[in-house]
This record gives structure tokens, sequence and C-alpha cells, in this order.
């Protein structure tokens, strides 16, 4: 066992690493893609949870039944997109 | 199907005690306190017994507590910068409580703290009102202007304010509907696909069989994935609490 005969499959054991790593890579760039669409699709509900619910109760506090649920509504679903627009643009950010 | 075999069976809540109501509490000692127990034995018992040694070249154990502990370091240094070091203790702590609940709901049997939307959310608003405590120590009055983006023309401003505010409130809910929906859709799935295996049989039960074990797999993937958002979204409220972009 000289170590010319050891060298080639050193480097062929090198070169497989590097590619085993480039792999590994590429699948953690696609979890994390998977990661922030599963991420976004809560932050559309989540806003408009939280304004039909706050609507409502401010609503049932002061009886005036549909005025804030409605208004309150759309402001929650204006506040989901503007979370999401934050996420993708961080999720931007650290890309590059 | 006859008792114990829903699929929903498993996120039961079950109580080992009776105690009477305090102040309408339910003080009761559940299924979920004990696998809570668990956990934070478990987690105790992890990262003071690999780091009982202290080798300066780190054996298995140990490289896996310093693994998790440079996780956590790195994600509060790239999402908060140094401002961000005292708070490491309570990001690590909710990171290995998230993480090891998320695990110990993967073994056979357990129990998944985390897929119960009270369990999240009680975390969640722990970072929710920490973080809106510390903004409102460190800047005062001036956090109620962190609702109005720079710019915005005199006529839009009301309307900016509240949709700003709502989806500062809607925070708390995605975050913790995020890890509680995740974590129950998965089990719930493993549990439908265990029961195509049963009813199936020998002769065609090995398709479904083969997708479980991918699908534990997934699971295994996704109760460390989300353990992982939890926390990286905890740094950034706590960047946007401490420095008020």
């Amino acid at each position: 066992m000289s170590d010319e005969e050891d060298l080639p499959s050193l480097q062929e054991l090198d070169k497989s690493i590097k590619e085993a790593k480039k792999r590994a890579e590429g699948g953690d760039s696609q979890a994390n893609k998977s990661g922030s669409a599963f991420r976004t699709s809560i932050d559309l509900v989540a806003g408009v949870i939280v304004g039909s619910v706050a609507g409502y109760y401010i609503d049932k506090w002061l009886d005036t039944l549909p005025v804030f649920f409605i208004v309150c509504f759309f402001l929650g679903v204006a506040g989901s997109a503007l979370n999401i627009y934050r996420s993708i643009q961080r999720d931007n950010n650290k890309d590059s | 199907m006859s008792e114990g075999q829903s699929p929903l069976e498993q996120f039961k809540i079950k109580y080992y005690t009776d105690v009477p109501e305090i102040f309408g509490a339910n003080l009761n000692f559940s299924n979920s306190s004990m696998f809570m127990v668990f956990v934070i034995t478990a987690v105790s018992l992890f990262l003071i017994l690999s780091m009982k040694r202290r080798e300066l070249v780190p054996g298995r154990w140990q490289s896996m507590a310093e693994l998790s502990y440079e996780l956590v370091a790195n994600m509060i240094k790239d999402n908060v910068g140094n401002e961000g070091k005292p708070y490491f203790p309570i990001i690590f702590s909710l990171f290995m409580f998230v993480l090891f609940c998320n695990l110990f709901g993967m073994l056979p049997y357990s129990f998944t703290v985390t897929s119960h939307i009270s369990i999240t959310f009680a975390l969640a608003s722990l970072v929710f009102i920490g973080v809106t405590v510390i903004a409102l120590v460190k800047h005062g009055v001036k956090f109620f202007g962190f609702f109005l983006p720079a710019g915005t023309p005199w006529w839009m401003a009301p309307l900016m304010y509240f949709i700003e505010l709502f989806a500062y409130l809607a925070r708390p809910v995605s975050l913790s509907i995020r890890l509680a929906a995740n974590m129950m859709a998965g089990h719930t799935m493993l549990k439908v696909i265990a029961g195509f295996v049963v009813s199936l049989g020998i002769t065609l039960g090995w398709a479904p069989l083969a997708m479980l074990v991918v699908l534990t797999g997934f699971e295994i993937f996704v109760a460390v994935l989300q353990a992982y958002i939890f926390t990286v979204l905890t740094c950034v409220y706590l960047n946007d609490a401490l420095h008020l972009h």
C-alpha cells in the first residue's frame, strides 16, 4: 500500500464529498423555500382572523354590529398582505 | 372504527388528577403536562450531562449540545445583532422546548404538546408581550411611531396606522397557528396512513407502509424546521422591537 495508490482514491473521495455538500446545500435552499411557503400561507389567514375577531368584539361592545366587523376585516386583510410582503422582502434580503 | 382508532384520538387531553377548579382555572395534571415535564427533564439532562466533561475536542454528545447552542447564537447574531445577546437565554430555552416537544411527539404512543393551540399561543403571546414590553421600555412613546412607516402622506396616515396595527397584532396568531397546525396536520396524516396499512392487510398494505416510513422521516424534518422557524421569527420580532426600523 503506497501513497501513490492512495492518492487518486483520496481525490475521488474529496470530489464526492464536495458533490455531496453541494447537493446538501441545494436541498437546504429547497427546504427554505417550502418553509417560506408554509409561513406565508399562515400569515394570509392570521391577519383575517385577528381583524374579524377584533371587529366582532368591538361591535359587541359598542352595539354597532356590522360596522366595525366589516372595517376591521378589511384592515386585517391589508395587514396580512403587509406581513407577507415583509416576510418575502426579508427572505430576499437574506439570499442576496 | 372501534374506540381509540380515530386519527384524532392522539390529541385528546387525559387528566390524571381530580383537583377542583380554583378561580375558574383547571389545575389538573394532564398527559400534556406530563410530557412537558418529560421534555424539560430531557432538555436539562441533555445539556447538563453532555457538557459535564467539557473536553477541548468535543465528543458526540458535547458536539450536539454545542451545535444547538451555536445555531441559536448565530441566529441571534444574524437577525438581531449584538444588542440581542442579553436575550439569548430565553430564545435558547424557547427553541429547545419547542424542538423537544416536537421530537417527543414523534415517539410512538407519545403526546405532541405543540399540537395544541393553547400551548403554542401561550408561547407566542409570551414572545409578543415580552417584545412589546422591551420596545416600550427601550423607546417609550416613540414605539407608537413604529406603526407609521416613514414617508406616508398625511391623508393616508390614519389608514396606514391601523393596517400596521393589525399586522402587528396578527403576529402572535400566525406564530402560534403555524406551529400547532403543522404538528397536528402531520400527526393526523401519519395516523390516517397507518390506518390504511391495517385495513389493506398483508396483500396491499406494503404500499402505505413504505409511504409511512418516508412520511415519518419528513415529519421529523418538519419538527426541526418548525422549531427553527418559531425561533427565527422570535428573533425578527425582537429585532423590530430593539431597532424600530
